[in-house]
């Protein structure tokens, strides 16, 4: 009775430019998240540049983390 | 204008100006401000003058109502769930055909892409998570910081994946704006710089002008890619909103 998570709508599921396009709008994403809150954090506690670095790296492992999840087949199938 | 010196200006579309005079001027009220209301406009004029019939058969207009309404709440009640989904419906709705006539107007003649811009875009996807995080706070209260530590992960990695949790949460919102406003500038900026190439090559004589055909197939297959690119778009947005939407209620 339940339908199944998928989408029953009709759509492009997998248009491949619009899949990679997606790709990197996540990896950059993350990045400007990352490094925007490693500069604010910098400067709040004046560690600067560490606290920048990492959060530089934490930044790039959620944007990989990010794309990650979009291609995982566990998932259900990605837009 | 198009060409000043050695330069094409492919950005200067996207300069706001006042528009109505100085009732305009005096508020800040731009030419997107005036295509964000003529979307409402067109929205609420299908759904109302479709609907108006409430024929059991229905008419052109009601059956593109309908259609519009069944395609998005397939979507989010797909994503979301049969029962759940029901009340993200009408917001989901608002969203979609709000990016899609945004998206679409643009492509008229003398028109403005509102979400184009990434102020647009930012406080669209800015309401987008304010609604996840509110909902999943609400339906699961403290639970929902356990989303940013997947169970069975060893304790010993959580310094590393709690923050990566939470710059990947946080890094919603903005690919939501960046992935619209980026499709979208860079849509009309490569039908500028390929209008401008026919201007300059009209420019050169006999030989220029039937060189000018050429770039001018390539706007008119661009137009039809740029439509493609705004309802894809548009349903992207949609569904990656009722994609959050499902997190927020499930799996938090």
């Amino acid at each position: 009775m339940d339908p199944t998570p998928s989408s029953t709508g009709s759509g492009p599921k997998n248009a491949s430019y619009g899949v990679g396009f997606r790709a990197g709008v996540e990896i950059f994403s993350a990045l400007v998240v990352g490094v925007g809150l490693g500069f604010v954090l910098d400067r709040w506690l004046g560690t600067w540049p560490w606290l920048f670095l990492v959060c530089f790296v934490l930044g790039s492992v959620a944007g990989i983390m990010n794309v990650y999840r979009l291609f995982d087949p566990k998932r259900r199938p990605p837009v | 204008m198009a060409a000043e010196g050695k330069t094409i200006d492919a950005l200067g579309q996207f300069e706001l100006v006042t528009v109505f005079g100085p009732i305009g001027g005096a508020v800040g009220f731009t030419q997107s401000n005036a295509h964000m209301l003529l979307a409402v406009g067109i929205i609420t004029a299908i759904v109302m003058f479709g609907m108006a019939s409430r024929a059991l058969i229905p008419g052109r207009m009601q059956s593109a109502a309908e259609g519009a309404y069944e395609f998005v709440a397939d979507l989010a009640k797909g994503q979301i769930g049969e029962h759940e989904g029901r009340r993200f419906v009408p917001f989901v709705f608002s969203l979609f055909m709000f990016v899609l006539m945004g998206n679409l107007l643009g492509l008229l003649p003398y028109a403005f892409t509102f979400t184009s811009h990434i102020a647009v875009t930012f406080a669209l996807a800015l309401i987008v998570f304010v609604l996840i995080t509110a909902v999943a706070l609400v339906l699961h209260g403290k639970k929902f910081f356990g989303y940013f530590f997947p169970e069975g992960a060893p304790l010993w990695l959580a310094p590393i994946i709690i923050p990566v949790e939470v710059i990947s949460y946080l890094s919603r919102p903005v690919s939501l704006s960046i992935r619209l406003f980026a499709n979208m500038t860079a849509g009309h900026v490569l039908l500028k710089v390929f209008a401008t190439f026919v201007v300059m090559l009209g420019g050169l004589g006999a030989v220029g002008t039937f060189a000018a055909v050429l770039p001018l197939a390539v706007n008119v297959l661009l137009i039809g890619f740029e439509i493609l690119v705004a309802c894809l778009q548009a349903y992207v947005f949609a569904m990656l909103t009722s994609i959050y939407l499902h997190d927020a209620v499930h799996l938090h």
